[in-house]
């Protein structure tokens, strides 16, 4: 490395640092909604675009994008919790309290019955405003007759967040030519590749351990117990309800209700804005370690590196063919999430063991709310070689930790020789 | 009603099994449509549509479609038949048929690989071409700003369908708001309900017998055989003709479906022996939907679809608002409820089956894309409905008396359901 480039670098961290979000318990408490999770709604951008330099015109825009907000992926949480009161109930165990949140908890649970993991129509609204703005962000590239290649994970809820969003370009712009597919032959990076080797690591098991004291410590459940059962003195069906899984379940339906607002069905009293918060920062640990974004886990990323070579080959394939297009990608916040990491981004990337404090570096909704997105576009310049990229996190311009002279913009033969080394460092293996 | 009116509606009852009558000169005319439901969308017949009575306008649309083109829901017929002449030409016992055969197989698979049951890329643009006839023919509805509700049954290749034929509706009237869903909870109004289970008929057996009988016989390997091997005693320890015969036919008709790749493998087989397996195909269909008289009634699976059907339609009479409904599904929904509406393809069964590819014959009814569009027609000062029912794209009948044919009075049409029950 050159000393100009090392400036160069030391610089673009020491101004990532600066702009990198920290989330305190104060923020989350002025913005309960956004203590949510991976059931966050999709925050509005922030409406931030820095023009390229100039005469750089965007000529390719490749995106991997969750699906929009969604019903639970089953309905094991509301069996638990309505299972466990509905019994209580039946013995005379539950206060006026516990009885009226029974009565809503039904309505929700109906509502969501043979629903398990399906888009709700705000997941049909929210990937419909991502296109739409990607048309009115980039109208130069979008308002072409270019081609677009969907692809989506195979799971429902991805296939009609890709319906959505194309539906919406298409609205905008008829002479788009679009293919979608959603088909096994794509999982291998579509969705985390299982056939991969995940290389162990020693203090896996111990963070695990880790995180399961957390875990129970947040959700213990205490409080809810005694608002929501009448306590008998001697032993009774109430001492069989296991009191973490009654506040995981509750804080899973709670959190979910973000995605229904259509519903119209008030859950946020059950909870404090301490237990909303605190089942967050389980969540936020949780997500960290099982992506193995945390010092010392296991680096499960390893699955998604099969999305990223998919990223730089096409990307590579349609620089040298001089054609304009859109490559869309639906899937899961199991790839959106250790996806960023890999790519280095500041919101990714500051993971540590210290659970209690995680959430200040370290904040899903910054990375994997409902229709989380990531999308990489590309620039170029009639006459030169030069090909710049920026790098977007949920639409909000971010960055990578390698130098460059014209921030948020990179050299895309850095970017590419970055990753390149990535995928070659990494000696990937399959199994057997 | 009339005498004479009576005697010209039995006339034309009589007629209309006659007139839907398939032959083998017609099929071998197309032999891909010995495809059964492997057979690729023909698209409509390019008879111009029947004008409305003067002053009536369509102002819905009831469509229920059949994913397009797929991949076979397996791969197991191209392993199947890969391994069978992969261990023939270890034995240099192949012809150079067989080899060119087995060649082309292996290039087949690689294409199919992890892409069983997906829809092809013609199966998106059969969706599209119908949609887009839809446009066109149905204009003065269409290019309203519809709210329009879209659902399909939870497999990929009908939500893909669905997809592509919004997405050209889309294009065509930007202002559209499609709602599209596919979601476990509504499949009663989608696709059949397999929990109902009809008592099975006491000809049922007999039935079965008799379609087995012909289904056996038409898979008679022995010429097919010959031309594939070199020494069909030798490779008959390990490949059971009957059993390859099967697979190949699968593959060679599917591949209808992927005009892309380029490869044929129909003329494998004699016209007379394709026409010959479709007719135990079709015979099977037939019998497994209970469309041939004294069989099992399995279309009383589909009921409740065809109920929503009507219901929704009436919903719509009754609120006044322009719109379509879109529904996307299977083989095995469109033809119970091509029967339970009463259209004349899947009408006409016979308990004669060796023959019963004369009376109803479903490459006709149940192709890739295959569909029944129902049209809705009001006219201004008058509460009276008229429908005309389309299979296909094409103007079809029901046995319901009307004085404007291919319409009809949509109370009649209710009528009639309600008796059919």
């Amino acid at each position: 490395m050159t000393m100009k480039s090392l400036k160069l670098t030391i610089i673009c961290l020491l101004a990532a640092s600066a702009t990198q979000a920290q989330t305190s318990k104060a923020e989350l408490r002025v913005h309960p909604e956004l203590a949510s999770g991976n059931y966050c709604n999709y925050p509005q951008p922030t409406g931030h675009i820095t023009a390229p330099p100039k005469g750089y015109e965007p000529f390719y825009i490749t995106h991997y994008g969750r699906h929009g907000a969604r019903y639970m992926t089953d309905d094991d949480h509301y069996k638990y919790v309505i299972g466990k009161m509905d019994t209580a109930q039946m013995y005379g165990l539950l206060t006026p309290k516990g009885q009226e949140t029974l009565e809503r908890l039904k309505i929700a649970a109906e509502d969501a019955r043979r629903r398990d993991g399906d888009l709700t129509p705000l997941g049909g609204r929210q990937h419909r405003a991502i296109a739409h703005r990607m048309c009115t962000n980039y109208p130069e590239l979008l308002m072409q007759p270019v081609s677009i290649k969907a692809n989506s994970s195979t799971v429902r809820r991805c296939m009609l967040s890709m319906a959505n969003f194309c539906q919406e370009l298409i609205a905008l712009n008829p002479s788009l030519t679009m293919t979608m597919d959603a088909s096994e032959h794509d999982m291998y990076y579509m969705i985390p590749n299982d056939s991969i080797v995940i290389p162990e690591a020693e203090t896996d098991g111990p963070l695990y351990e880790k995180l399961d004291s957390f875990r129970h410590e947040k959700l213990n459940g205490r409080r809810l117990m005694d608002v929501l059962f009448k306590h008998p003195s001697s032993l009774s069906y109430i001492d069989s309800i296991d009191s973490y899984q009654l506040a995981d379940g509750l804080w899973n339906i709670v959190s979910d209700m973000q995605c229904l607002p259509e519903l119209n069905l008030q859950l946020d009293d059950l909870l404090t804005e301490d237990e909303l918060i605190d089942g967050f920062r389980v969540y936020n640990a949780s997500w960290c370690l099982w992506e193995g974004l945390m010092p010392g886990a296991q680096p499960s990323y390893y699955a998604i590196y099969p999305l990223l070579k998919n990223f730089l080959d096409e990307a590579s394939q349609i620089i040298q063919s001089g054609e304009r297009g859109v490559r869309l990608r639906f899937g899961h916040d199991s790839v959106v999430l250790p996806f960023s990491y890999i790519l280095g981004f500041q919101e990714a990337i500051n993971g540590t063991d210290d659970m209690e404090n995680l959430h200040e570096r370290f904040a899903l909704f910054r990375l994997i709310p409902m229709a989380g997105n990531i999308q990489w576009v590309f620039f170029r310049k009639q006459g030169s070689n030069d090909i710049l990229v920026k790098f977007l996190m949920n639409e909000n311009e971010t960055t990578i930790p390698i130098a460059t002279d014209c921030a948020p913009f990179y050299h895309w033969k850095d970017v590419e020789l970055y990753y390149r080394r990535m995928l070659k460092d990494a000696h990937i293996t399959y199994k057997q | 009603m009339k005498a004479r009116h009576i005697i010209i509606l039995w006339l034309l009852s009589c007629l209309s099994p006659l007139l839907a009558q398939t032959s083998k000169k017609e099929i071998f005319r197309d032999i891909y449509r010995t495809g059964s439901n492997y057979f690729a969308y023909p698209g409509p017949s390019g008879k111009q549509l029947t004008a409305a009575p003067e002053g009536y306008e369509p102002f819905y649309i009831s469509h229920y479609g059949r994913h397009g083109s797929r991949y076979m829901s397996s791969n197991e017929y191209y392993v199947t038949s890969i391994n069978k002449l992969d261990s023939a030409a270890q034995q240099g016992l192949l012809t150079t048929k067989g080899e060119e055969v087995l060649a082309k197989l292996r290039i087949g698979y690689a294409d199919a690989w992890h892409r069983d049951g997906d829809l092809t890329a013609l199966g998106a643009r059969q969706h599209r071409e119908i949609a887009h006839r839809m446009y066109e023919r149905f204009s003065e509805l269409l290019s309203l700003p519809l709210k329009i509700d879209a659902k399909s049954s939870t497999s990929r290749r009908c939500m893909l369908s669905m997809f592509n034929f919004c997405q050209e509706l889309q294009r065509l009237n930007p202002n559209m708001q499609i709602d599209m869903n596919a979601s476990k909870r509504d499949m009663k109004y989608v696709v059949e309900d397999l929990d109902i289970k009809p008592t099975p008929t006491i000809a049922t057996d007999t039935y079965e017998q008799q379609r087995a009988a012909i289904f056996e016989g038409a898979h008679n390997p022995r010429r097919l055989m010959v031309s594939l091997f070199t020494d069909t005693a030798q490779v008959s320890a390990y490949i059971d003709g009957r059993e390859l015969m099967e697979a190949l036919y699968n593959v060679a008709e599917d591949l209808q479906n992927v005009p892309e790749l380029n490869i044929e493998l129909i003329d494998i087989f004699s016209k007379e022996e394709l026409f010959n397996m479709w007719t135990g195909y079709n015979a099977g269909w037939l019998l497994n939907t209970g469309l041939v008289p004294g069989s099992t009634p399995y279309y009383e699976q589909q009921r409740e679809v065809l109920d929503s059907i009507v219901s929704t339609a009436d919903r719509i009479i009754r609120q006044g608002e322009p719109t379509v409904t879109l529904r996307f599904s299977h083989d095995s929904s469109v033809l119970p409820l091509a029967y339970l509406l009463g259209l004349k393809e899947a009408m006409g069964g016979k308990a004669d089956i060796g023959n019963l590819y004369k009376y109803i014959s479903i490459d006709k009814i149940i192709p890739m894309a295959a569909n029944i569009q129902i049209v809705f027609y009001r006219k201004a000062g008058t509460d009276d409905v008229l429908v005309k029912f389309l299979l296909n794209e094409n103007e079809t009948s029901v046995p319901v008396k009307t004085d404007c044919a291919p319409y009809y009075h949509w109370k009649d049409v209710k009528e009639y359901y309600h008796r059919k029950k």
